[in-house]
């Protein structure tokens, strides 16, 4: 890919977070937090599919990352993760993929159709698979943590 | 005994309120279980069974062998997704659990916390900078770019003002879809260079419900089999309302 189509890609995926922050009612500065999350969301998706290229595996270790970061800068942010997880999360989401299904079923292209279903319920599921396998571990992690305390 | 549970009746009420306020600002399943189940042993309680689905809350607190209160509430409103008011709600359930609070000045933070907590213009503003974003993130040009914020304003207003009017979001999906289709595909008819796809992508990605589906996948992935699996359900709904409204447009421009 193209080095000027990728920083395209991350600077609107970016913009595009910091556009749902505003939706989404966020806190003035955890918007700054948010704009970072969608870029290292998009980015790590990106070099995930340089290196497998496999858009399940790259969405699902870009979900993981995204969990991750989230969780964490909310920690030190003191707020609920979901605030900054949800934002930042929001390139992954398959809005392409979703319209060309749509498109094809239209114009009655139901090969094309298929394909773009079939990739749409992928990156929601790798997404999902993600967020809850970073869950399971963290609340694992936290309460080995509290019993030791 | 009898004040006992009038006072435990009392505040399991605000609990609840809580808990409603949580769930329609856009707080997983678990968060509001465990807000409450928290809230309900910081309280006194020996015993909190707590269930939640996106559309009823259901709890039983136990205050001793023989004794508990039961309160359920049906939510309506799904309201619009509102982390500020969230993430302060939550502030409040956790000073709560911390102690040192009573019933009464737990209600007046309560109502604090609920004050609303943003002006039109950031909605506006989020709204068109959102779907011209995702226009040119997904392949389309500048002017796709600004075509998309202009109907993301549209669909801004759309969701301000007519959402609360429908009867459900399936239809209030359904018109929305098919009106911003028909503008859309009448602007590129006649603007000739406009990437239609990529300006329809922009403003999809503020009607989708990608997020709610995601949050449903992730729910029943955690264990809340239920209440992920009718939010899933609901939201496939969504999605084709959304396609329908949009094939209805194509086919009339087309």
């Amino acid at each position: 890919m193209e080095t000027k189509l990728i920083i395209i890609q991350i600077l609107t995926g970016a913009l595009g977070s910091v556009g749902f922050s505003l939706i989404y009612r966020l806190k003035t500065i955890h918007i700054p937090l948010a704009a970072l999350g969608g870029a290292i969301t998009w980015g790590v998706y990106l070099l995930g599919l340089n290196f497998t290229e496999n858009i399940f595996v790259a969405s699902l270790i870009a979900a993981v990352i995204c969990t991750l970061y989230a969780e964490i800068s909310a920690k030190v942010q003191k707020t609920p993760a979901t605030v900054l997880l949800i934002p930042s999360m929001i390139p992954l989401i398959p809005g392409g993929a979703l319209y060309y299904t749509m498109s094809n079923i239209v114009s009655r292209e139901l090969e094309t159709a298929w394909y773009f279903g079939r990739l749409t319920i992928q990156y929601a599921l790798a997404i999902a698979l993600g967020m809850a396998l970073v869950w399971t571990v963290w609340t694992t992690v936290t309460r080995v943590i509290q019993k030791e305390a | 005994m009898e004040k006992a549970r009038a006072d435990a009746q009392e505040f399991l009420s605000v609990a609840l309120d809580m808990g409603e306020e949580l769930m329609a600002c856009g707080a997983e399943v678990n968060r509001v279980e465990d807000t409450i189940a928290r809230m309900g042993f910081a309280y006194g309680a020996k015993e909190m069974n707590v269930f939640v689905i996106t559309t009823s809350i259901v709890v039983t607190m136990g205050l001793s062998e023989s004794n508990s209160v039961t309160l359920t509430r049906r939510i309506n409103t799904p309201g619009g997704i509102d982390f500020r008011k969230l993430a302060r709600i939550n502030t409040v359930s956790r000073d709560f659990c911390h102690g040192g609070m009573t019933v009464e000045q737990l209600k007046e933070e309560f109502e604090k916390a609920t004050c609303p907590t943003t002006t039109p213009i950031r909605m506006y503003l989020g709204s068109a900078l959102a779907a011209g974003a995702f226009a040119v993130f997904f392949g389309g040009k500048v002017w796709d770019g600004l075509v998309a914020a202009l109907f993301g304003l549209l669909i801004c207003f759309l969701q301000r003002e007519l959402s609360g009017k429908l009867p459900n979001l399936l239809v209030f999906n359904l018109i929305s879809a098919f009106l911003i289709g028909m503008g859309v595909c009448l602007t590129a008819k006649f603007i000739p260079g406009l990437n239609l796809d990529k300006i329809l992508i922009g403003d999809i990605m503020l009607l989708i419900p990608g997020i709610a589906m995601t949050n449903a996948i992730r729910d029943i992935l955690v264990g809340d089999t239920v209440a992920g699996t009718m939010r899933l359900v609901e939201t496939i709904m969504w999605a084709g309302a959304l396609a329908g409204g949009f094939m209805v447009a194509f086919w009339i421009v087309w």
